[in-house]
């Protein structure tokens, strides 16, 4: 059995289902994460694990042994809750000894432990105040301290990047990153960004409205989305739809689409279908298409641009092709009009073939 | 900060003004009554500011016993001749008020705590409570009376103490209610996860932090306990006497009320309430506002 | 030279002893989308306020159409304010919450209905009108809620913050609308933002705040590729740019820079002390190849970040990391490689003072 081993996970708010039979590996000494939108019901899950909420159904093992019904000081987890929850009349020190005098630990001992766990996060001159004097990204790093401070099995953390400005974003995501690496210990991560959960995590799951739609590594994601739903919610911009028709003429496949036809090369057979439907829905990443100024080899399906989204490291292309808008990243120093037309080039991958009818791609 | 009109600022402050002038204006009579001669009391036009103030109506309060003295001092205009003793009433007012109030905000904690933390009793659960309040006292008067007849809790501490404490329950409950709600709940979730019971959690965590809301509440429902007089008045029968009792008792077979004495009595019976708002002041504002006013 | 919408001419304001902004001068063309860019405290919401009218400024002046506003009340000023998080009344139907500001203005219903149904039709809202706007996705709901404003006619929209709180997909889809929306509309527009994507990607031009003064006002591309001073440099760019500790020498009138990798970078004939100062380098400037060449030098590569789309990769420079932007799946850990600097794109930023001196090598070089 896994570290970490959800079966079968459903939580009810009234009537409003936060998690529907949620199931859920994760090995030892991983970095993990779970994505989602606002109200996918991520924060449910990791208070579930927790022991914050008790599920109606399913199990949860921890390291060997099921905690689905101990108390939550009894499951030894750690979380980092997404608002800090830093105890408002405690000082940075009180705050992080917090998990040290709660479990009786002996007083030299504690205080050897914060000032290591302080000094590990850079917050040896916040332990004499209190958190309102603390800067957002100091709070963050009071409450990843108190985190640390008692071993656990399991920590996790709950949109720790969510409220701070862009710079510290990317500032503490490399933290997290070293912090994981050195600690070894295993990381439950949830977060609604995209970016943080590809750059951090050893696998991700993604979950929707309690659901868990993809389990796997960020690349494998990325590169191969289970159904619509990932498909857009990861990428940025995210993954053009377009729709097409499926031909076939001799043995050769093609895609039919509106202003462009593509030969389709290397679709298997599947075993999920053993017939494939004619209509279908290719998908297309922005930062696979190449876009080009006159018609050339690969370049030749004709668009207009709508909308130049400069952002300095590259630029984002708003295409209307036949009638229907499409992105596509291109690189910072090429300048594009607005209303220029232009000539696209992209290849039919057989990995992101789309089911319009389950929402599924082709596997 | 915006810009105010000056205009607004001053009818805001006027008005300011005359709330107080009203909510003092009692306060004020009946300090200037308490030092009143007896000839003054009920005279028209009334007499603001006594010429001649006097210590004999506090005199009668705290010894009784001068009463014959203080009517020939006056050439027996008056018949001070009154029952009960004020220190007694202090002393009983002080036990039932303070106990009556310390399980009232107690139960009341626990059942807020409840409330907010696992929805006991659904939505409409504090609402209900609250309709205890809106039945007038005087409707459950007379059951009560029965029923604290033949549990013999008539004329006794314990009566009083629980029927305090039952009928400000709701008050606590819904007052109280609202200071947990503001304390978040990730805080003590917290607290679980390092190692704390819930129980202890909401001991060491959450309480501290609700502790000028729930002193607010205990104030309000002392002042309340204090100042009741339909239940005391009919659930004694003269062995427990209670400050709002005496001051009935302030009336004399020939001269009817006696008013001075009824404003020294009065007086000083709102002197605890003033003292005890003081010592938690800071904590009034947000607590008497439910904590709608920001810090 | 277009016409200008709004100029603030050297504008403060002071709360006590507190000085929040610290005069500023700029000016919005018709049509622009101007953002106001800085980071919490910087003074950007204040000066928002004090343009809708909610503040009165300590100092200055700010016209709207050349026309002085100071004493005018934010009611008459004509200018539209969307809130953070857009706050929409939800209750209301979407018809309802595009009338309220005219109700409120006291419009003939006759007029209000044409206003509205025109409004409608142009943010593509009309096939909506009556839906309740609880039931409204986001894309709706921010069309809404500058439909509400917009259907007032304002002579300028500000914008605060309004996707403060939104999920990172979310935004990016609201962003392209948003700009779309202000084109066709032709609407002046000023934008306060902390976050330097929305900024970059919707402005005509960025105004960026430090501590209440304004430290650049410029096209988002001008921005990223000449910042003033190192608060600019660093504060734009996603990964952040790289600084890397340089000593300056001079060479008669040339100046020339040596790091811990890279030697005799000749900036030139421009005026900077001799010593150390800072290299400022963005990820997306660097190259990592297999062969050395010019302005190259071996390194190690220690940490590689995977964004999706593109890799970030740390490698060791001197005692320090510095950040490489590059496409997927072409570098690993541990691997030597050279690292090569674009002579266009160094900036020298001047210890101290913090400007930045020169955004690329001298010509001669190359």
């Amino acid at each position: 059995m896994s570290w970490l081993s959800l079966e079968g996970l459903g939580k009810r708010f009234d009537k409003v289902h936060a998690l529907q039979d949620v199931d859920l590996e994760v090995e030892q000494g991983e970095f993990f994460t779970i994505l989602g939108p606002t109200n996918a019901g991520k924060t449910t899950l990791l208070h579930t694990i927790a022991g914050l909420y008790r599920p109606e159904h399913g199990r949860i093992h921890l390291a060997g042994r099921e905690v689905t019904r101990l108390e939550p000081r009894a499951r030894g987890v750690s979380l980092l809750f997404q608002n800090n929850a830093l105890f408002p009349d405690r000082s940075g020190y009180d705050n992080i000894a917090f998990p040290l005098v709660a479990g009786r630990r002996d007083p030299a001992e504690t205080k050897g432990r914060v000032e290591e766990v302080a000094a590990m996060v850079n917050v040896p001159h916040l332990l004499d105040r209190l958190p309102r004097t603390f800067s957002g990204g100091e709070q963050q790093r009071v409450a990843i301290a108190r985190a640390l401070a008692a071993p656990s099995d399991l920590l996790m953390l709950d949109e720790p990047l969510t409220n701070l400005d862009a710079r510290l974003r990317i500032a503490l995501r490399i933290e997290f990153k070293s912090l994981h690496r050195d600690l070894g210990q295993t990381f439950l991560y949830v977060t609604h960004d995209q970016v943080e959960a590809i750059s951090l995590s050893d696998r991700i799951a993604v979950l929707d409205r309690g659901r868990i739609r993809q389990i796997g590594p960020p690349q494998e994601i990325y590169d191969r989305p289970k159904d619509r739903f990932v498909a857009q919610f990861i990428g940025m911009p995210p993954m053009n739809l377009l729709p097409v028709t499926l031909a076939e003429e001799g043995g050769a496949r093609r895609l039919e689409g509106q202003g462009f036809s593509l030969p389709l090369e290397g679709l298997e057979v599947l075993s999920t279908y053993p017939t494939i439907p004619r209509e279908l829905e290719l998908g297309i990443r922005p930062e696979r298409i190449r876009v080009a100024r006159k018609r050339e080899e690969g370049a030749a399906i004709p668009a207009r641009v709508d909308l130049v989204e400069t952002l300095g490291s590259k630029t984002i292309l708003d295409l209307t092709l036949a009638g229907r808008a499409i992105k596509a990243v291109v690189p910072p120093k090429e300048r594009w009009a607005e209303g220029e037309v232009v000539f696209l080039g992209f290849k039919a991958e057989p990995e992101l073939l789309l089911d319009p009818k389950s929402d599924c791609f082709l596997r | 900060m915006r810009k105010r009109n000056p205009w607004l600022t001053l009818t805001m402050r006027a008005a300011v003004i005359v709330a107080l002038l009203i909510s003092l204006l009692p306060i004020f009579w009946l300090f200037s009554t308490s030092l009143k001669p007896h000839d003054e009391w009920a005279e028209w036009p009334p007499v603001w500011i006594t010429d001649s103030p006097t210590l004999q109506n506090y005199r009668i309060v705290f010894f009784p016993e001068d009463a014959r003295e203080v009517a020939a001092e006056q050439q027996g205009s008056l018949d001070y001749k009154v029952s009960g003793s004020a220190w007694k009433a202090f002393q009983d007012s002080a036990i039932i008020s303070t106990l009556a109030t310390l399980l009232s905000v107690a139960f009341g904690t626990l059942a807020a705590y409840s409330i907010v933390r696992f929805r006991t009793g659904g939505e409409n659960f504090p609402f209900q409570f609250l309709t205890v309040r809106m039945m007038p006292p005087i409707a459950v008067v007379v059951p009560m009376v029965a029923l604290f007849s033949i549990l013999r809790l008539t004329d006794t501490y314990l009566g009083l103490i629980l029927a305090y404490t039952a009928f400000t329950l709701p008050f606590s409950i819904w007052m109280i209610r609202s200071f947990l709600e503001e304390v978040p709940a990730e805080l003590e979730g917290a607290a679980m996860i390092h190692g704390y019971s819930q129980f202890r959690a909401f001991l060491t965590v959450t309480l501290p932090l609700a502790k000028g809301g729930i002193l607010a509440t205990a104030l309000f429902i002392f002042i309340l306990n204090w100042s009741e007089f339909l239940f005391a008045l009919v659930l004694t029968s003269g062995d427990v006497i209670t400050v709002t009792l005496q001051v009935a008792n302030y009336v004399s077979a020939s001269s009817g009320k006696l008013y001075g004495v009824q404003a020294a009595m009065g007086t000083i019976s709102t002197l605890p309430v003033i003292f005890f708002g003081y010592l938690i002041q800071k904590h009034l504002v947000r607590g008497l506002t439910f904590g709608a006013v920001k810090r | 030279m277009s016409e200008s919408k709004l100029e603030l001419l050297d504008v403060k304001k002071a709360f006590g002893e507190v000085e929040a902004v610290k005069g500023v001068t700029m000016t919005l063309r018709k049509g622009e989308f101007l953002s106001l860019l800085g980071p919490s405290g910087c003074g950007k919401s204040t000066t928002l306020s004090m343009i809708a009218g909610l503040e009165a400024p300590s100092a200055g002046d700010i016209r709207v159409d050349g026309q002085s506003v100071v004493t005018v009340p934010p009611q008459r000023r004509r200018i539209g304010l969307v809130f953070q998080d857009y706050a929409v009344f939800s209750r209301l139907s979407v018809r309802s919450n595009l009338a309220f500001g005219l109700e409120a203005q006291g419009f003939p219903r006759a007029e209000r209905r044409r206003r509205v149904a025109d409004i409608a039709e142009r943010l593509e809202l009309d096939k909506i009108l009556d839906r309740r706007a609880s039931r409204l996705n986001m894309s709706e709901m921010q069309r809404v809620a500058l439909a509400r404003v917009l259907v007032t006619e304002p002579q300028l929209l500000l914008l605060d913050e309004p996707m403060s709180n939104l999920d990172a997909a979310l935004r990016f889809a609201l962003r392209g609308e948003l700009k779309r929306i202000q084109r066709a509309l032709g609407q002046s527009v000023l934008y306060v933002t902390h976050d330097q994507l929305e900024a970059i990607s919707m402005s005509d031009r960025i105004a960026v705040m430090r501590l209440g003064e304004l430290q650049q006002i410029a096209s988002p591309q001008e921005i990223f590729s000449k910042p003033v001073n190192r608060f600019v440099a660093e504060f734009i760019g996603d990964p952040p740019i790289n600084l890397i500790d340089c000593r300056v020498t001079r060479d008669g009138a040339r100046a020339i820079a040596e790091t811990a990798l890279h030697g005799t970078l000749d900036f030139g004939p421009i005026e900077i002390e001799e010593g150390q100062h800072l290299l400022g380098v963005r990820p997306h400037s660097l190259r990592l190849t297999h062969k050395p060449g010019p302005n190259g030098a071996e390194t190690e590569v220690k940490v590689v970040e995977n964004l999706g789309a593109e890799h970030v990769a740390h490698v060791a420079y001197g005692n320090a990391l510095v950040a490489v932007t590059l496409p997927p799946r072409q570098v690993s850990v541990g691997e030597r490689l050279h690292l090569h600097l674009d002579p266009s794109e160094i900036h020298l930023i001047e210890q101290g003072s913090e400007r930045v001196v020169a955004h690329s090598l001298a010509k001669a070089e190359r």
